[in-house]
């Protein structure tokens, strides 16, 4: 790179460096509804510094190498231009845009579930629920993006527990490969063999045939979170996703979402673990003795139907699945078990779970009935009232939704 | 890390200077797991509980310019890549203890860090330059559908 090229990136890097640091300063002034924002600016304060320091080591270096240095400065400017986005992350994190009154509960969970890491919530222009994170202890934030639209969502914001679970089970997949490598790796020779795939390097269908694996494993046992923590009401937000989106869909490269039939009854069974095969029991013999048949019923009639809907051949027919995916998905269901076991030991930490806070359920679906938000958990005295768990909250907010449902017109 | 370390090695055989050590300790994390990669498609086995083992070798593999097939679809197809990445790996150790190392297979080594380097370069714009890009860094990211 010549001398004059290379100030020019220069100037450009300082400038931009420069400008955030300044964008940097001027979030730190806004309001947040946690503390993990203000140590995130802290944070990215501190990595804009050794951005800086490893600007100044490339200009050393330009005199001894000067293509080097220069291809070194454009790849430190990428990085910079990743960490840049942090600025959206942070303004979209205020606490007027974020569902602040569910922050601190929501954040007690991570931190049961997340020991030492640091989360932040924060809102996407997307229709989708996101979680980003660092492995390893150089960089401990988790920015977890909720859909703006949903701010005032309860019903999902249940996906939040989803989401808090996919840092959480990279333990299970350090000790799960012993078990699959190899089943994996049989499966691509065969592949390769007959012919069934178009690629031409086996380390390429190899990284795709794990990579189908483990997104699917992934899914599912994030899913499983989501009930370990919510309970029946995960089943019930997972079903108001996939209600919009092919049951049987086939996992498609790129993103290999397993289909959401198979992420339900995965939830379904991971629940009848939880519960023992009683899933209902203690939240109707709760609702029933505090005189809330009606809602017992209307929940009954729920559950009944989503299994229905579960059990109902495909329509349209599923078309077959492409090689590769039909090969990776018993490997799939031969994981599940001990995805099961894993979830149910990160579960343990959980103080605040479904089961733990059926107590307060009756409670709020009663505060609901008078339209009353369901905000606070019964009174044990005459002290302030405690605020209502939020597992509890979500799950009377469902119940209450399910006394409002009309049936479905018949055709 | 690809850039980086091209860098270093040639500033190293120019100065015997080392200014950025953690580079040459990353291009050597990165050829450990992309040799632990040829082990796993010769064998069907994992040393380490590594699941980064196959993407370091799909981007050794990516920059490979020597004379093994462009198609590899047996073991025999990436003995090439494991007797240089073999190489690389005596050799960015030589440097990182500080010791003397022929020059003009540094300079291959350098040269293929270099070609990793535009490649995870090109990869990285194309994420960068993304509609969606700028509203969220890139990390380990997944999302709910």
């Amino acid at each position: 790179m010549k001398t004059i090229q290379f100030a020019r990136v220069l100037l450009h890097v300082r400038f931009e460096i420069d400008r955030f640091e300044a964008a940097l300063r001027k979030l730190a002034s806004y309001d947040y509804a946690s503390s993990e924002a203000h140590d995130f600016i802290r944070f990215e304060t501190e990595e804009l510094k050794a951005i800086s320091d490893a600007v100044d080591i490339t200009e050393q270096d330009f005199q001894l190498d000067p293509d080097g240095a220069g291809h070194r400065l454009v790849s430190i400017y990428r990085v910079f231009s990743n960490i840049r986005a942090s600025l959206e992350v942070l303004e979209r994190a205020r606490t007027d845009e974020v569902p602040w009154s569910l922050i601190p509960s929501t954040l007690n969970l991570a931190k049961e579930i997340l020991p030492g890491k640091k989360v932040l919530i924060t809102t996407t222009v997307h229709m989708n629920y996101e979680i980003m994170w660092y492995e390893g202890p150089s960089n401990p934030f988790v920015m977890i993006f909720m859909p703006r639209l949903h701010r005032s969502n309860a019903f999902l914001h249940i996906a939040l527990g989803h989401e808090l679970f996919h840092p959480a089970i990279s333990a299970f997949f350090t000790t799960e490969i012993s078990n699959v490598m190899l089943p994996i790796h049989q499966v691509c020779v065969k592949l390769a063999a007959g012919g069934s795939t178009s690629h031409t390097r086996f380390d390429l269908l190899t990284d795709e045939a794990t990579d189908c694996w483990e997104r699917a494993v992934t899914e599912l046992m994030c899913d499983m979170g989501c009930v370990e923590i919510f309970g029946p009401a995960a089943i019930w937000t997972l079903a108001s996703f996939a209600s919009v989106h092919p049951l049987d869909g086939e996992p498609s490269p790129g993103q290999y979402y397993p289909p959401w039939r198979l992420r339900l009854q995965v939830a379904l069974r991971y629940l009848d673990q939880c519960t023992s095969g009683k899933v209902l029991e203690s939240l109707l013999d709760e609702l029933k003795s505090a005189g809330l048949e009606r809602y017992a019923q209307a929940v009954e009639n729920v559950q009944r139907e989503t299994e229905d809907w579960l059990s109902q051949p495909p329509d349209p027919p599923v078309i077959t699945w492409q090689p590769l995916t039909s090969a990776v998905y018993p490997i799939v269901e031969s994981s599940i078990p001990r995805a099961m076991g894993h979830i149910a030991r990160v579960g343990q930490a959980i103080t605040a779970n479904w089961q733990a806070t059926i107590p307060q359920v009756p409670f709020l679906v009663k505060r609901l009935a008078q339209l009353v938000p369901p905000s606070e958990a019964p009174p044990t005295s005459a002290d302030a009232p405690e605020p209502g768990s939020l597992t509890a909250i979500v799950t009377a907010c469902w119940f209450s939704e399910f006394m409002k449902s009309k049936p479905a017109p018949t055709p | 890390m690809g850039v980086r370390v091209a860098s270093q090695i040639r500033i190293y055989l120019k100065k015997n200077l080392l200014s950025d050590r953690s580079a040459i300790e990353k291009g050597l994390s990165f050829i450990r797991q992309a040799l632990e990669g040829v082990g796993f498609v010769e064998t069907g086995r994992v040393s380490s509980g590594s699941f980064a083992a196959l993407t370091p070798l799909t981007w050794a593999a990516d920059a490979d310019d020597s004379s093994s097939p462009q198609s590899k679809v047996s073991s025999a197809d990436y003995q090439s890549l494991l007797l240089f990445l073999r190489d690389a790996e005596v050799m960015l150790s030589a440097i990182a203890e500080g010791q003397q190392v022929d020059s003009g297979k540094a300079l291959t080594v350098a040269s293929y860090f270099g070609r990793l380097g535009q490649l995870l370069g090109r990869r990285a714009d194309n994420a960068l330059n993304a509609p969606d890009f700028g509203t969220r860094p890139a990390a380990d990211h997944f999302s709910y559908q």
